[in-house]
């Protein structure tokens, strides 16, 4: 001991001397990272409804205005501005709701879709619940015909969004219909774009939020009672979001 | 404590020990232990402003929730069971509205479930006509306020704010629920409470629901509804999960949000299960702190460097001296008393320095005297030794008349006793001279060869008598500047030692060469050869090499240590080369002549 003391006595002073410095050192720069966790790691991306394993967290809307053959006479000059101006309001809605989980982006049809058939082939005549038919015999058409303008990536959600000339709203995965009207008539401009989310919230399993029969809203959100509100008041229940995947 | 001076140490690194320990340990310590209480203090202090603030904004906040629930808090003054009038609730509605501009939406439910009058800023702040009204039994907010209780919903976020939606039951004098009066609220009203909130320069402060989305938030630039959820951030989640601050108060050092270092409390309000935190960047909470370790640092260092100096500085003042005096001491030892000590400290080793000085003084006259003693008692003895040599000689050649074989044998003994006692008296003759500076030599420049050819005549019988070959490589050289007699006295010591170091046959060979205007003489044996330890001792006064083989070998000690001082009164050198067991190489230098 005594000859290691010799031998090593400068080297043990200084060795002793870093050691407080380092000490100083450590109790004046603290880990300041720790225990942070990943953003990613929390935040879950959002996925279709109830359905984890089906990720919405990119979605591609592709719209198409739809006009059956008898309809052809009733075409809405100002179809793309109009859905446009809904569709930003959606984007935006979706935004605020999903929380970076989900993004939404959409491409328009630039031409009207002119259907084979007249109105009555697609069964748009029975509007009960919102004319579900209509949309389950347009969509395979448009599919047929475009297949070109509804490529897509693959991690990306594809939803086909028809806005109608005729009648109806409904939804269903991957796809829903909004008749025209709702979008330009002036007595629907204050909820237009909150119909268009609420059919497009179909498109991702949303159930309606009301009882079909009387009416009666179960919430009063944007898939219940607050689909006759503007959709800057509205919003999506906190349940739903979590079914999403959205809220933890 | 101060064990470590017994350690076997250099002066030196003891005296820089000391100093360490008095200098640098105890300021370590302290500024270890000053910036333990510091941290604590400050942490403590942090702790301590972070949670006024939040304290104080959870009032607010709580304030502000109650003062909008009582709004809805009606109570009507007669008993009956019945709801209130119709254009009665209306007015009431009315009134709100005017009073709560945060209001979206307010409605009376009937205890159906079935909503009777609402006015809602969709309809222009104006009455909802009737079939816009809908029946409201599914929801939680009637069926809530319908057995009594006050509700108030999770946020949920709109595109123009964070809203909650109210209900509270209308109760008649007696207390029984006749009504329910529910509305839907904007919050935005939290931001102006948080805004401005401060901590420091850019502390801040933030209010979450109990799903860690942002309400509101001090800094209106890092305010944004559409921003995920702050459970991303352990500590927040912890909060958002009941967990109290002080318990986490390990983990409240983190990277926030936004990627900052910051310090943060937080807590949960109990009947929302929101969340409200503030963090400190710690680039400023820290500042003060920062700048007091940066200052114990740079004073640690400091001290640390003149720590070093003066211990360098006095390090340099005790063991200079101390080293002046190891010097002269070793010099004494050598015998030079004539050089004394020069120190100049003006303290007690100046004094020691003197002593030393006076101690060679006295050294040096008992030296003299000893010298003296020597070349009287060497000079005295010279001429008894000298009858005796001669009387002896008259005896032995048989002046005295016959003796006999016995008789013969012992005085030739006796005979050879008084020859090394004439050879010793000889010698310590040539030392006293030589010390007393005596020794004289006349230089001059002188052909070597024929001298050495002298010597080797001289002592040929004795390398006969032991059948020792002696060879001498003669050749033109130069002329060497030397004193003739002397340089027999050295070639007959060096030659001498050759043959008497050589057992049994051997060569013994001389030869010259020059080098650097000095001609150099070597004298090469078969002899024992010389260990390297004894090499250095060789030419010291009486040092004899002590091996087995050379125990049976006479000889005073004193022959080298007269060789070289001969040689280097002639301005030369001497030197060995030797390999015990390989013989050895005896060279001495003459300057040349001319030069």
């Amino acid at each position: 001991m005594k000859d290691f003391l010799t031998k090593h006595s400068l080297k043990i002073l200084i060795t002793l001397v870093i050691f407080f410095i380092a000490i100083i050192l450590l109790q004046n720069f603290r880990d300041d990272g720790r225990d942070f966790i990943n953003r990613n790691e929390i935040i879950k991306n959002a996925h279709f409804y109830k359905s984890p394993a089906k990720s919405v967290a990119k979605i591609k809307l592709k719209v198409f205005y739809v006009v059956p053959t008898d309809k052809v006479n009733s075409i809405y000059g100002n179809f793309y501005l109009m859905t446009e101006k809904a569709l930003k309001d959606i984007v935006r809605f979706h935004r605020f709701q999903f929380r970076q989980s989900s993004v939404l982006q959409y491409d328009i049809y630039p031409e009207p879709f002119f259907m084979k058939e007249n109105s009555i082939f697609y069964n748009t005549e029975n509007t009960n619940h919102g004319n579900p038919e209509g949309l389950r015999n347009i969509i395979p058409e448009i599919e047929e015909t475009q297949k070109d303008f509804l490529k897509h990536k693959p991690d990306e959600f594809l939803i086909i969004g028809v806005i109608y000339e005729g009648v109806g709203a409904s939804g269903a995965e991957g796809a829903f219909l909004l008749s025209r009207i709702f979008l330009s008539e002036e007595q629907y401009q204050p909820i237009a774009s909150t119909l268009l989310y609420h059919e497009f919230g179909h498109s991702l399993g949303l159930p309606d939020q009301y009882d079909l029969k009387t009416g009666a809203p179960y919430s009063n959100d944007i898939m219940g009672g607050g689909r006759e509100k503007p959709i800057e008041t509205s919003y999506i229940d906190k349940e739903l979001l979590k079914e999403l995947g959205v809220r933890l | 404590m101060f064990g470590f001076l017994k350690i076997k140490l250099r002066l030196k690194k003891k005296i820089f020990l000391a100093m360490a320990l008095v200098g640098i340990a105890p300021f370590a310590l302290l500024a270890l232990l000053a910036l333990y209480n510091l941290n604590r203090s400050h942490e403590a202090d942090v702790m301590s402003i972070e949670k006024n603030i939040i304290n104080q904004k959870k009032d607010e906040i709580q304030s502000y929730l109650e003062a909008i629930q009582s709004t809805f808090q009606l109570r009507v003054s007669f008993e009956q069971i019945s709801d209130i009038e119709i254009s009665n609730q209306q007015f009431l509605l009315k009134q709100l509205t005017r009073e709560i501009p945060v209001l979206e939406e307010v409605a009376f439910i009937n205890l159906e479930g079935q909503e009777t009058a609402k006015i809602s800023r969709y309809f222009g702040e104006d009455i909802v006509p009737e079939e816009y009204l809908k029946n409201q039994s599914e929801i939680k907010k009637f069926k809530q306020a319908k057995i009594g209780r006050d509700y108030i919903s999770s946020v949920y976020f709109t595109i123009n704010g964070p809203m909650v939606t109210l209900a509270s039951p209308v109760l008649n004098k007696n207390g029984i629920v006749i009504s329910i009066l529910t509305g839907e609220i904007y919050i935005s009203e939290l931001q102006k409470i948080v805004e401005k909130t401060h901590l420091g320069e850019i502390g801040y402060l933030y209010l979450t629901d109990e799903d860690g989305f942002l309400i509101a938030h001090s800094e209106s630039e890092k305010m944004s509804l559409a921003e995920a959820s702050f459970k991303s951030v352990a500590f927040v989640n912890q909060i958002l999960n009941g967990y109290e601050s002080f318990a986490l108060k390990e983990k409240n050092r983190y990277e926030s949000f936004w990627g900052e270092p910051v310090v943060s409390w937080g807590e949960k309000f109990d009947d929302t299960g929101w969340g409200i935190i503030t963090e400190w960047p710690t680039s400023d909470a820290d500042r003060v702190l920062n700048i007091i370790k940066i200052q114990v640092l740079f004073f640690a260092f400091i001290i640390f460097v003149l720590t070093i100096f003066f211990s360098f500085f006095i390090t340099k003042r005790i063991v200079g001296p101390v080293k002046q005096l190891q010097a002269s001491t070793q010099l004494v030892a050598k015998g030079v008393l004539d050089q004394p000590i020069v120190i100049k400290t003006g303290d007690e080793i100046e004094d020691l320095g003197g002593a030393f000085n006076q101690m060679m003084e006295g050294l040096k006259q008992l030296d003299e005297l000893k010298k003296e003693f020597v070349f009287i008692a060497a000079h005295e003895l010279r001429t008894p030794v000298t009858a005796i040599k001669g009387y002896l000689s008259m005896i032995l050649d048989g002046l005295t008349g016959e003796i006999n074989v016995k008789t013969k044998e012992f005085i030739q003994k006796v005979m050879t006793a008084n020859e090394r006692l004439v050879q010793l008296v000889n010698d310590l003759l040539q030392i006293a001279r030589a010390e007393a500076g005596k020794l004289t030599v006349q230089v001059s420049a002188i052909d070597v060869i024929q001298p050495i050819q002298e010597v080797l005549s001289e002592l040929k019988p004795l390398a006969d008598e032991k059948n020792i070959a002696m060879k001498y490589e003669v050749a033109n050289w130069p002329k060497a500047m030397a004193d003739t007699g002397r340089l027999k006295e050295v070639m007959v010591n060096l030659i001498g030692n050759a043959i008497k170091y050589t057992i049994g046959s051997g060569v013994v060979t001389i030869f010259h060469e020059t080098k650097d205007k000095f001609l150099i003489t070597h004298i090469k044996d078969t002899g024992l050869g010389i260990s390297k330890e004894a090499q250095g001792k060789l030419f010291e006064k009486f040092y004899r090499v002590q091996t087995e083989q050379t125990a049976t070998i006479t000889g005073t000690g004193l022959g080298l240590f007269i060789v070289k001082q001969i040689v280097e009164k002639m301005n030369g050198k001497i030197w060995v080369e030797s390999e015990e067991g390989k013989g050895s190489v005896f060279s001495f230098s003459l300057p040349l002549a001319g030069y």
